[in-house]
């Protein structure tokens, strides 16, 4: 089975001095300028999300064991950036065809038959990404309906479930680009791989 | 029954033919649900499922041990474990390989995951074994195995996972992995001790260090020291929940890449980047496991399972050994964490049922992802080693696995028969709480 497109090397982190890295590939969400900005933006986003996580967590909990004073509502800033982090990631692992696949078969298929399983294969993983980017919009318009909001800070769920019917859409736009490349050949089927999971 | 069977039947095919597991169990899931419920409430319950996922609090601990595990990989802390490890017992015949395993599990307890135990692993353990003349064989396969400690070891990505799933209270889990992890190591080590012996050339004697040069060896490994005593002992003392104990950690892991100047500001986008895409792509499969439970919960599978067992009145630790098995089958031809999601919500009640504690049942559940991780044809580790070092043949790999492989099994049946090894420190810690 393999996730990261890159071979081992993205995920597989080694020790920086000892060991010269690959530098990796940055993310395109697809071909051309535009996809390359799209991907840098998405990242950045997502990296420093992640950070902002790290660092909220970190300072509510000094705070509140050493000060006793937390950050006011650092529990549900935390849940809207964990969202944030996941759903801003989805369209650049989809975009690396970085999600887990069994491809225990593949060394038993011909190349011309592996070629078009991908197309059919990516069409299925477009189509349920596509279903789920509308799925959470109709909430998205439930949620704008009612007002939903959180508890303490009163952040409402309506542009986030928004946002993240958004990027599982730009998810299955990325998808669909990558079925577009291996009907016209523009992009190949992969022999070797490696690597995701726990 | 029958449509939980053709609902399992269709999800292996579908992931066989190559769709990406997380959008398999989504689309079986969503159909499932729909001829259970109707086609309204299964999406509705997609789009909620989906949202709720994305905005778990509790789960937030996963990129966060996600993220600390990358930074202290950047931060040449496995590199000080492999020296202090070597320093003490590399003069024995297969001794770096079991420096290797030793280190592992050291690494293991600032990292929660098995994949980027082993990838680091890989980078500092194997050119000191090749430069002292050991077999590829042998010295790719303990790195594959050692690695597979990264996930019993606490911090662990799989307990986390388990315990948001089930229930379980967490720091319980971690105090749980502690002694098995250590018996893992030594099952290890007599694996290297077997493998030496049936080819006595694979593993060479290192050189013989000095008293004094072991002590400022051990001395180095402080940081991973102070690491764990600050995320993991803070969980274990209840000072922490495990969210507060990642973020903690992962901070901490950023302080010590920061004083050791191993971020530059491209280094460290990449690292959290790397992180980011690691979580999103667990909580795909999350979600899609969490859509397709929605519906086995809806069918008669699990009470049907129950009902099982009591009519045979099978012995409960038959059971629990039965379903072990059947993971460790499965574990061969799939990948684990997907496994596990698909599988506990079926097995867990009936566990729970037989009396059983939980966390023991993590802790097995545990083991025989880390089984799965390194028996062929499928296994995570192997893959990454494979791809770390292209010049080492995959059939030399999976001859080389075969001795750890039964090390494993045997700890799988030990753990199975003395349930008290996991249970033992969680008891004497006495961590409160249930839940997260």
């Amino acid at each position: 089975m393999r996730a990261s497109g890159d071979g081992g090397g993205g995920r597989a982190s080694g020790d920086a001095p000892a060991a010269p890295r690959p530098p990796s590939r940055p993310d395109t969400l697809f071909p051309g300028r535009l996809g390359a900005w799209a991907g840098w933006v998405l990242g950045t986003v997502a990296a420093t999300v992640l950070f902002a996580m790290m660092v909220l967590t970190f300072v509510d909990v000094t705070g509140r064991k050493l000060f006793v004073h937390p950050v006011y509502g650092a529990y549900e800033i935390t849940e809207f950036l964990m969202g944030t982090l996941i759903f801003s990631a989805l369209p650049l692992v989809t975009a690396r065809e970085g999600h887990v696949t069994i491809d225990v078969l593949d060394s038993f298929l011909p190349v011309w038959f592996a070629r078009w399983q991908q197309v059919v294969v990516t069409t299925i993983s477009t189509a349920a990404l596509a279903f789920v980017a509308w799925r959470l919009w109709v909430l998205s318009a439930s949620h704008t309906r009612t007002h939903e909001v959180t508890m303490t800070l009163r952040i409402p769920h309506g542009p986030f479930s928004r946002l993240f019917a958004v990027m599982a859409a730009l998810a299955a736009v990325a998808s669909l680009v990558i079925v577009w490349g291996y009907v016209s050949g523009a992009r190949q089927v992969r022999s070797a791989s490696t690597g995701s999971g726990s | 029954m029958t449509e939980t069977l053709l609902a399992f039947a269709a999800l292996l095919a579908l992931a066989f033919a190559r769709i990406p597991i997380a959008f398999a169990m989504l689309i079986v899931g969503i159909a499932g649900f729909a001829w259970e419920r109707g086609l309204p409430a299964s999406l509705d319950q997609l789009a909620q499922t989906t949202f709720a996922a994305g905005i778990n609090y509790e789960l937030s601990v996963v990129p966060l041990f996600i993220l600390m595990g990358n930074l202290v990989a950047r931060a040449g802390m496995s590199q000080e474990l492999f020296r202090a490890a070597y320093a003490f017992i590399g003069h024995w015949r297969g001794g770096l390989a079991m420096s290797t395993i030793v280190a592992c599990a050291g690494f293991g307890a600032i990292c929660g995951s098995s994949i980027a135990t082993a990838a680091t692993m890989t980078r500092v353990a194997y050119p000191p074994m090749r430069q002292l003349g050991y077999s590829d064989k042998l010295a790719a396969s303990a790195i594959a195995a050692g690695g597979t400690l990264g996930i019993l070891v606490p911090p662990s990505t799989i307990m986390v996972i388990y315990g948001i799933m089930t229930e379980t209270n967490i720091g319980r889990l971690f105090a749980a992995g502690v002694l098995p992890g250590i018996l893992a190591a030594f099952l290890l080590c007599l694996a290297v001790r077997y493998a030496v012996w049936r080819e006595p050339d694979a593993g060479p004697a290192g050189e013989s260090s000095p008293w004094a040069t072991r002590w400022r060896a051990l001395r180095g490994v402080w940081g991973v020291a102070a690491l764990f005593a600050v995320s993991i002992g803070g969980i274990y003392a209840g000072v922490f929940t495990a969210t507060e104990g990642a973020g903690f950690g992962a901070f901490g892991a950023f302080l010590f890449a920061l004083t050791r100047q191993t971020l530059s500001w491209s280094v460290l986008r990449d690292v959290l980047l790397e992180s980011a895409r690691t979580t999103s792509m667990l909580f795909m499969i999350l979600i899609g496991a969490l859509v397709f439970a929605n519906f086995i919960n809806f069918t008669s599978m699990p009470r049907d399972l129950q009902h099982f067992v009591e009519r045979f009145a099978l012995h409960p630790t038959m059971v629990v050994a039965a379903m072990c098995s059947i993971y460790v089958i499965l574990g061969t031809a799939m990948e684990e964490l997907s496994m596990i999601l698909l599988t506990v919500p079926v097995f867990f009640p009936v566990v729970v049922n037989l009396g059983f504690d939980p966390v023991w049942f993590g802790i097995l559940v545990v083991v025989v992802v880390e089984i799965g991780m390194i028996s062929p044809p499928v296994g995570m580790n192997l893959f990454v080693i494979s791809a770390l070092l292209p010049h080492v043949p995959t059939p030399t790999l999976f001859r080389g696995v075969a001795p750890f492989v039964v090390a494993d099994v045997v700890r799988l049946l030990i753990l199975l028969a003395f349930p008290i090894i996991s249970l033992w420190l969680p008891s004497v810690l006495r961590i409160a709480g249930k839940g997260y």
